[in-house]
């Protein structure tokens, strides 16, 4: 049997731990992150670096603005996002000349997709599974804390006032070469399923693209960036499978096989 | 919140700064190691150890001190760590964890100032019991054999 003293004081610890928790759960009722305008200081920030990192790409690579290649790729790219209600006009896709087999995600609402990769890509299926990724990547904040947990918030603040060329480079770096934290490609992977799959575009394709790759795990050419910053990828393939399975969904080509290599030759006459 | 009660004996006049010293080493801990509240609670618990075989008064406040900087520090590393992480990890700011900063500010602020209070009365040769700790300080700390031999404590 409890005495009295012993009651009273796990009486009074009880108060005392649910007064804090009454104080915590009435302050964080106050909307504190619209009133200080924390929400929108993070998209400046975003904004600005997404713009400071594709300036020193633009300063570096060659971008491919050919209609004949942008317009196809663009037009696959509308129909993930008209399909997903996600706004297209607040999203840039740049191609950019080079062998290297990469895409990613830059802050500000920006995919970069290397020519390297598209001659990669079987089917143009594919490439739509890799620009669903990192679109789904975008929408679910990830780059920004990829970048926080790699410089720190204070890094990236510091960087975005300009004049400092190294840190953006370095920023550059985190997000073109260096792998995301693994539960948020999971959840990448699956909400580029979901894309795929409301936009009518089967997920296999995809899938099969990372089994390829996996294939080439461990004896990974230097330019197969993909692969590096996306690994253990014959899992995932594997999870996607799983996943897409539930749906039972009818797929459509977008676009046909004899347009997607005509694109493909296109691309490697302009190298 | 605080309770002004009558000591089984009356504390002598170096007691009483002793005991004063042990809540005036927790708020200079407090305002040292602002940002890593494990400074505040090391500082407090060697205070707690120099004194552990000083007199019943001189113990029964160093205890009550040191069990108020142990549930400041449960709070405060909660706020460190999660600050650490809006930092270097998420970046996310939300309500909840403004809403959390604001919570230990004023617990922190509340915790500082009976602090301060007591220091001063139990220089006196007051004796202050704070609600909740007092309780717990009367379960942990028990008058010596010295105290119950000699209740003057002389």
């Amino acid at each position: 049997m409890m005495n009295s003293p012993t009651i009273r004081l796990a009486v009074k610890l009880a108060l005392m731990i649910a007064l804090f928790f009454c104080v915590w759960f009435g302050l964080s009722r106050v909307e504190w992150v619209g009133h200080f305008h924390i929400r929108q200081t993070r998209i400046d920030l975003e904004q600005k670096l997404g713009e400071l990192i594709w300036d020193v790409i633009r300063n570096t690579e060659k971008e491919i603005t050919d209609t004949r290649i942008y317009q196809p790729i663009d037009s696959m790219f509308s129909l993930i996002c008209r399909e997903n209600g996600i706004d297209r006009k607040r999203i840039q896709i740049h191609i950019l000349d080079s062998d290297i087999t990469n895409a990613f995600a830059l802050p500000g609402k920006r995919i970069v997709v290397y020519s390297g990769l598209i001659q990669d890509c079987h089917v143009p299926e594919e490439l739509c599974g890799v620009m669903a990724h990192e679109l789904a990547h975008i929408e679910k904040g990830h780059i920004m804390r990829k970048l926080i947990k790699e410089t720190g918030l204070q890094m990236l603040i510091t960087a975005s006032g300009g004049g400092h060329s190294e840190m953006i480079r370095q920023a550059l770096g985190f997000l073109s070469s260096k792998a995301y934290d693994r539960n948020l490609e999971k959840e990448a992977d699956i909400a580029s399923t979901d894309y795929l799959i409301r936009a009518g575009i089967s997920p296999e394709p995809f899938a099969g693209f990372m089994y390829t790759l996996s294939a080439k795990e461990g004896n990974v050419p230097d330019a197969m960036y993909w692969l590096n910053t996306h690994p253990a990828t014959d899992q995932r393939a594997k999870d996607i499978l799983d996943y897409a399975a539930r749906f039972d969904k009818a797929y459509t080509t977008v676009m046909d096989i004899e347009e997607w290599d005509a694109l493909k030759s296109i691309l490697l006459k302009s190298d | 919140m605080i309770r002004k009660l009558t000591f089984p004996y009356k504390p002598g006049d170096h007691e009483a700064e002793r005991a004063s010293n042990s809540y005036l080493m927790s708020l200079i801990a407090f305002i040292a190691g602002l940002p890593f509240p494990i400074i505040n609670l090391m500082a407090t618990f060697f205070f707690y150890v120099g004194n552990r075989k000083g007199t019943y008064f001189v113990r029964w406040h160093c205890t009550q001190a040191l069990l108020a900087q142990a549930s400041m520090l449960v709070m405060n590393t909660g706020g460190f760590w999660w600050t650490i992480s809006v930092l270097f990890r998420d970046g996310e700011i939300t309500n909840a964890y403004i809403g959390y900063m604001g919570t230990i500010v004023l617990f922190n602020l509340m915790e500082f100032a009976a602090t301060v209070y007591t220091a001063m009365e139990t220089r006196k040769g007051h004796h202050l019991s704070w609600w909740f700790y007092g309780d717990l300080t009367d379960l942990i700390c028990k008058p010596n054999d010295e105290f119950t031999n000699n209740p003057a404590g002389r």
